[in-house]
């Protein structure tokens, strides 16, 4: 399938259109909202808005579009108002987001919503935010700061690596955390197209768990 | 057709361009960095966020604002070490690795209509790139 910029608006967002069928996709949703694959949605793959150097550090081998240039500002300054963006997921059809000013202050934020486990991991550095299960076959993991670029894991004291989410020392050494579709949005476009969408801070971030840990006093 | 008509003329058409460049800023403003895997065979049924009552944004009712643009395909791609210093450390690049294959599609390449898309091809999996 072939997309392109359909030169429409929809909420001020951009409609992408497939060569194919004409059908008319909203980028937001990544779904058919027209046409004869109205109803189909398209898979969203992990990726992350980061800085060039920040990339180029974690993966050396990468290639690079090669088109001209057509601005100069979108730089990480772009961010200089942390509170006009949010990082956005969904879990089972639910919203979630968490503004980059929280993230600013808690690089490392576990998210417990129901079944879901999720860690976002915000690098300073590079603005660059990404989005990790915390479950691991049968663990279920808590990842807490340690050494710059590094994170431990409560459960087995193994050290993570907060680009790639790789163990690189201790028992889970090797074992790869999942990387989930997270998105940097506007918040205002986040909560344009999400607005029962739960904003997310340090204080609710535990969920339920949270509260129950508390008064058992049991947990871990 | 004589002057004063002209004149009246000249300025709606420059009143219809400013609204479009507003929008178009506009728009520029609600961006999402996405990249999509794009299905090269027949298209999975997936559930729609409209029926699970997520939508909440109104009817589709996209306004044409700019005429539409064709695809971006067949975009070139360099290594690292031929991008040389035509992106700058600081500037904000879209990465994605898929199948082991990283790539990154620089923002500041991708403003301009028909640019928000890139149809690409990474580790053998159609991709679009879109923000």
């Amino acid at each position: 399938m072939t997309l392109s910029v359909s030169g429409m608006l929809w909420n001020r967002s951009l409609v992408m259109k497939d060569s194919e069928t004409g059908s008319l996709w909203s980028h937001l949703l990544g779904e058919a909202m027209s046409g004869s694959l109205r109803g189909q949605t398209l898979d969203a793959l992990p990726a992350e808005m980061t800085t060039w150097s920040a990339w180029l550090r974690q993966h050396p081998e990468t290639t690079v579009l090669s088109i001209s240039r057509t601005a100069r500002q979108f730089t990480r300054d772009v961010y200089r108002r942390p509170s006009d963006f949010v990082f956005g997921w969904l879990v089972d059809g639910r919203a979630y987001s968490a503004s980059l000013d929280v993230l600013a202050q808690t690089p490392l934020l576990n998210v417990t919503r129901g079944e879901s486990a999720l860690l976002i991991c915000y690098d300073t550095e590079s603005t660059a935010a990404r989005l990790f299960s915390r479950k691991l076959k049968e663990r279920t993991l808590t990842l807490i700061d340690d050494q710059p670029g590094l994170m431990r894991d409560k459960q087995t004291g193994s050290l993570w690596n907060r680009d790639s989410g790789t163990a690189v020392s201790g028992p889970l050494e090797g074992e790869r955390l999942q990387q989930q579709v997270g998105i940097m949005s506007f918040a205002r476009a986040w909560k344009l197209f999400h607005p029962k969408s739960e904003s997310v801070n340090r204080s609710n971030a535990g969920g339920q768990s949270a509260t129950k840990s508390k008064k058992s006093r049991g947990d871990s | 057709m004589n002057g004063t008509a002209l004149k009246s003329i000249c300025r709606a058409r420059w009143a219809r361009l400013f609204a479009v460049a507003l929008v178009i800023a506009t728009a520029l403003l609600v961006k999402l960095l996405v990249v999509y895997q794009v299905p090269n065979d027949g298209l999975t049924a997936l559930s729609s966020a409209a029926e699970q009552g997520q939508l909440s944004t109104g009817r589709f009712r996209p306004i044409q604002v700019i005429p539409a643009q064709p695809p971006m395909t067949d975009a070139p791609v360099v290594s690292a070490a031929e991008i040389g210093g035509r992106v700058k450390g600081r500037e904000l690049v879209l990465g994605v690795v898929v199948n082991g294959k990283a790539r990154a599609y620089p923002i500041n390449m991708l403003t301009g209509p028909r640019r928000e898309i890139i149809n690409d091809t990474l580790g053998g999996q159609p991709i679009a790139a879109t923000w």
